[in-house]
């Protein structure tokens, strides 16, 4: 507990000595947008672990490990793909990553996972109205934010140059979302098994640790707007990102960490290769993806943090979101 | 709701509303009706209320907390309201334990049942902890108790977060200090799961004694209550405990032979309950740990 609070802290003097926030981060130069971009994923990173409890069970606490995760892998699921209108899940994503610049990229990953869950289990389908995808995409952004106890207020959501989107409007789709996921929030997600898997690599180090853990964490927010990678478990997703983050920052023991994570009574092998395979693609085909850091690599560059807001309404009224 | 279920009649009135037993009118299952306070307003379900029922919907996977059946959000005179919808038991440990001190026939709870309810409790209070949650009110009133099958589970969950532990309830009813750890009540703001260990240890001695071990009317008498039976703890056992807010120079007392408190306890039962009552927080042993403690020997655990 001591920790996170000092993890906290850790952040905000962070901010304090950079004198940044998230949005004046993008509206830097571009020659040190690398740089800050991965400055800024280690905030994010930081800023999910404090808020942790909020999605999973606190399996850094070694005493219930035992405990908890038996039951963690039993509860994890995946989502009856069969017909999924990969159209509507296309354009709410388009909304979606129209707000997500500035924001935690937690709640933006939350907010695709309760979509997806929801369109999966209300049978919606491709030929939905437009204004639907829309309601749909802020009201689980909207939701993800109360979640992480982000300050995202409901006139920041709504365009109010669209009646369409009054907050009366997202407060009942809201409920509508909850009943339907029966308000399981508390969504079992990739990041809840990524202590646990890296606490079999062995590493000694704190940082490597925690640089591999930043890396995974990179690569699970990219994938998750792809649509295959929902064919597969949190625990599945997680273990890939590991191993992906592993090659790249310690080859050396890649091949150790891969035959623990392997050995691993839980996992499927079969699945985890298949899903690393198609995350190894994703990773490699960035013309295909649409990842929310890239998309905020893209506005930074064009444009300043002062016209966000503009643009996110513009964005809405641009995309036929409110043609009805 | 109306055309769902049946209320059959108010069951208390729980530390955040109205409590009703009611009937699913389809099914015939009984449930707790808890109408929640937590008024939607213009920004749609209140984060508190949607992080606090969710966490009960995620806890409530252990048999040993009560489960959460569904949300019912509805209308009820333009105002949408939130109703929780949780399995109904007949009885409380608080009503369990008063059957057996007043009934026709008193008679001690039985050396095994205490055993298995603590154990129950214990495992429960563990899965909380597990899940990085922490009860913070637990008393014999919020444990329910199925007397057919023995069984035990937790209630209550959960809501306290997002209101702080109270002082008063909605009705103004004062809530208990009994179960209140020492370092809640000397204003200590940085406590944790030794807050819930110190309430099961209070109820471990209550299901021994038939009456409550430390039952103060005031914080004051509550803290004296505790000091009087455990000795005014002192820097040495407690590291810290003169610089805690509401620290203040007490009468030194010396700490009693805690098996005279508890006189139908074994050994192993006094020693758990000790540790479970020690005034350092970080010493107080977890739900975990007491879970294997030598006092849950004689149980055959695989029931669990």
């Amino acid at each position: 507990m001591q920790q996170l609070v000092k993890t906290e802290e850790q952040v905000k003097t962070f901010f304090q000595k950079n004198d940044c926030t998230p949005t004046s981060v993008f509206s830097i130069q571009k020659p040190n947008l690398i740089q800050w971009l991965s400055e800024v994923k280690n905030i994010h990173s930081k800023v999910m672990d404090f808020f942790f409890d909020l999605e999973i069970p606190l399996t850094s606490f070694k005493e219930h490990q035992s405990d908890i995760l038996p039951s963690l892998f039993a509860d994890e699921s995946i989502l009856v793909l069969h017909d999924f209108p990969a159209n509507f899940r296309q354009e709410a994503l388009t909304v979606i990553s129209k707000f997500s610049e500035d924001l935690d990229p937690f709640v933006t990953y939350l907010a695709v996972n309760y979509m997806d869950r929801f369109i999966s289990a209300q049978k919606i389908v491709n030929q939905e109205k437009p204004w639907i995808v829309g309601l749909v995409a802020i009201s689980c952004l909207s939701l993800s934010a109360k979640m992480k106890n982000y300050d995202l207020a409901i006139p920041d959501l709504q365009g109010y140059e669209c009646s369409i989107y009054d907050a009366k409007s997202i407060s009942r789709m809201e409920v509508l979302i909850l009943t339907s996921l029966k308000w399981r929030m508390r969504s079992i997600t990739p990041f809840s098994f990524l202590h646990y898997f890296l606490s079999l690599s062995e590493l000694e180090d704190p940082c490597l640790s925690q640089a591999i853990k930043d890396r995974a964490s990179q690569i699970i927010f990219k994938s998750s707007y792809g649509i295959k990678i929902l064919e597969f478990r949190p625990s599945a997703i997680a273990a890939s990102a590991l191993l992906l983050a592993s090659q790249d920052l310690v080859p050396l023991q890649h091949s150790q960490f891969r035959a623990a994570i392997s050995s691993c009574k839980y996992l499927k092998k079969e699945s985890l290769e298949e899903c690393l395979g198609v995350m190894r693609n994703m990773a490699s085909d960035t013309k295909e993806s649409t990842s929310v850091i890239e998309h905020q690599c893209r506005s930074s560059e064009s444009e300043n943090n002062t016209s966000i807001k503009r643009r996110r309404l513009n964005g809405i009224l641009n995309n036929d979101q409110c043609v009805i | 709701m109306e055309d769902k279920y049946e209320k059959l009649e108010k069951v208390g009135e729980g530390t955040y509303g109205k409590v009703y037993k009611a009937k699913d009118k389809q099914t015939g299952q009984l449930v707790a009706l808890k109408k929640t306070r937590l008024e939607m307003d213009e920004e749609g379900i209140p984060p508190t209320a949607l992080r606090e029922i969710s966490l009960l919907q995620m806890l409530s996977n252990s048999i040993y907390i009560v489960r959460l059946i569904c949300v019912q959000h509805i209308h009820h005179n333009g105002k949408p309201l939130l109703y929780l919808v949780f399995e109904y038991l007949d009885t409380d440990l608080k009503k369990f334990i008063d059957s057996h001190r007043k009934g026709p026939n008193p008679s001690p709870l039985p050396s095994s049942q205490i055993q298995s309810f603590l154990f129950q409790l214990c495992k429960g209070v563990a899965h909380c902890h597990g899940h990085g949650v922490l009860h913070r009110d637990l008393k014999p009133q919020n444990l329910l108790v199925d007397k057919e099958k023995g069984i035990l589970k937790i209630a209550d969950l959960g809501l306290g977060r997002a209101f702080t532990i109270p002082l008063k309830s909605y009705t103004h009813e004062i809530v208990t200090l009994w179960y209140r750890a020492p370092e809640v009540l000397l204003g200590s703001t940085h406590y944790s799961t030794g807050v819930d260990m110190w309430s099961v240890g209070c109820i471990f001695a209550e299901m021994a004694r038939r009456q409550a071990l430390f039952p103060g009317d005031s914080e004051f008498q509550q803290l004296l209550h505790i000091f009087r039976l455990l000795g005014t703890p002192t820097e040495e056992q407690w590291p810290g405990v003169s610089s805690l807010r509401d620290w203040h120079v007490y009468p030194r007392w010396e700490a009693q032979n805690l098996a005279r408190a508890v006189p139908s306890l074994g050994p192993d039962g006094v020693d758990l309950l000790s540790k479970m009552l020690q005034y350092d927080p970080a010493d107080r042993i977890s739900a975990k740990a007491a879970m294997d403690h030598p006092y849950f020997d004689t149980l055959d655990k695989s029931q669990f």
